[in-house]
């Protein structure tokens, strides 16, 4: 059949047949697939595992080389694309295309670094001990990708490295207190907001308010002493430090698209935490 | 006393750094990485903007970038943690949360009807923001250089035979 189409298309016969052509190419009429329903668990397996590492905060480069190294244990080649909530990919065994697909996660990244972690181990795994497809399968569920720390010890930790903040911003005692309060508040707001699914900006904006009113009204109240420091460190808990960075990362490795992506994720954030900073300040009429 | 003094802020850096590595769920293994290097990268910022070296915040930041992203680089391969995860909570500290402050207040400031003490409010204002945006730069490129200069391994994505 492909010699004849060939030969069709080589004599200059119409455009109908090109185009029979490459509907038959795409439908893969053309190309006998190994029936195989191997591949398409491989491919489903490898876009969970992409998608998870995007929202992990993993730059692409990581998740390219994470895909690419699953894949070639199977016997596989890959090509992908992926923005920062999409993932399609391709996957090609012996000239074949064996596995085409998409993915799709609403939602924007939270930072994870144990997932990212625990996923580039489990690439470095496939590749040396060759698993079956089954196996791989359940190291891939073993990973669950929880968080580790126990939600009060997240909450005193990050507020005494919010209170460390202020200290190196030359804050007093009072003002490192204050810190210490208001970042427990704000992260305490935050991890609940997100347990409500709120809008990730919205849910940066009011934690970002809820902390730096916790020193608001202690300046209301009255009490003497230096505010400017508490007031600037008690929302740097909310920094999108890891976008930023890794914004910089995909821009340096040629993945401009997601780097603008995650660029204008972190700046959004930063718009949101500068909100709800200015929100408290035009509230309790802070003078410059 | 001054050296001590950038001893000391450098080690609040490092709990800084700690904290933050605890938000993003660094491996457990990785947390004395990220307090060393949180360390190492404190007290290089306050020992170079120490007067008797004299720094400017912008390159001392850098500077302090570099020491993170190259320390974090050398001790992520050789425990083999990736280094992001040690670099990225310990150059947290060094953001400039103050000049990111006063550049807001500064802002708002300005949203009034100009009258004597304007244009002194404009310049402030203006340097605030220069000043939040360069030392976030530096922060930034000191941390990715390090992570380009020592690529991740090379994979190849074989061809189909």
């Amino acid at each position: 059949m492909i010699d004849l189409l060939n030969l069709t298309l080589s004599s200059g016969r119409g455009e109908n047949l090109k185009l029979i052509f490459i509907l038959a190419q795409q439908t893969n009429l053309l190309m006998p697939v190994p029936a195989s329903h191997d591949y398409d668990l491989l491919g489903k397996l490898l876009l969970d595992v992409g998608i998870a590492m995007i929202h992990a905060g993993a730059p692409i480069r990581r998740v390219d080389l994470a895909l690419v190294r699953i894949s070639n244990s199977f016997g596989c080649q890959i090509h992908h694309q992926m923005t920062t909530r999409d993932l399609s990919i391709s996957l090609y065994a012996d000239h074949q295309l064996v596995f085409s697909g998409m993915v799709s996660k609403p939602g924007l990244p939270a930072v994870n670094f144990q997932l990212v972690s625990d996923i580039s181990d489990l690439g470095l795994r496939v590749k040396e001990e060759k698993p079956s497809l089954e196996q791989f399968e359940s190291y891939f569920t073993e990973i669950s990708g929880e968080v580790d720390y126990p939600r009060l010890f997240i909450l005193v930790v990050v507020s005494l490295a919010g209170a460390a903040f202020c200290f190196t911003f030359g804050g007093s005692l009072l003002a490192m207190t204050l810190t210490f309060l208001s970042t427990f508040a704000g992260l305490f707001l935050k991890q609940e907001l997100i347990k409500l699914k709120v809008n990730p900006y919205i849910t940066t904006y009011l934690s970002a308010f809820l902390a730096s009113s916790v020193v608001g009204l202690f300046w209301l109240s009255g009490i003497s002493g230096s505010y400017e420091q508490a007031l600037a460190t008690s929302v740097l808990f909310l920094i999108p430090g890891v976008p930023l960075v890794i914004a910089f990362v995909d821009f340096l490795g040629g993945y401009i698209l997601t780097g603008i992506e995650r660029a204008g994720n972190a700046l959004l954030h930063v718009f949101s935490i500068s909100a709800g900073l200015a929100s408290v300040l035009y509230l309790f009429k802070i003078p410059f | 006393m001054e050296i001590l003094e950038a001893l000391f802020k450098g080690f609040w850096c490092a709990v800084a750094a700690v904290g933050f590595g605890v938000l993003f769920n660094a491996p457990k293994k990785s947390l004395w990485m990220i307090f060393l290097v949180g360390f190492l990268g404190g007290m290089t910022k306050f020992g170079l903007m120490l007067p008797a070296v004299g720094a400017r915040i912008v390159l001392a930041t850098f500077l302090a970038g570099l020491v993170i992203g190259f320390s974090g680089v050398f001790l992520g391969n050789w425990r083999k943690i990736i280094p992001m995860m040690i670099t990225i909570p310990s150059v947290i500290p060094l953001v400039p949360g103050v000049f990111f402050y006063r550049s807001i207040l500064g802002l708002m400031s300005l949203a009034q009807v100009p009258d004597e003490k304007y244009t002194q409010l404009v310049n402030q204002t203006i340097y605030n923001g220069t000043m939040t945006v360069f030392v976030l730069l530096a922060i930034t490129l000191g941390v990715v250089i390090p992570l380009i200069l020592f690529k991740l391994e090379k994979v190849k994505n074989f061809p189909p035979a």
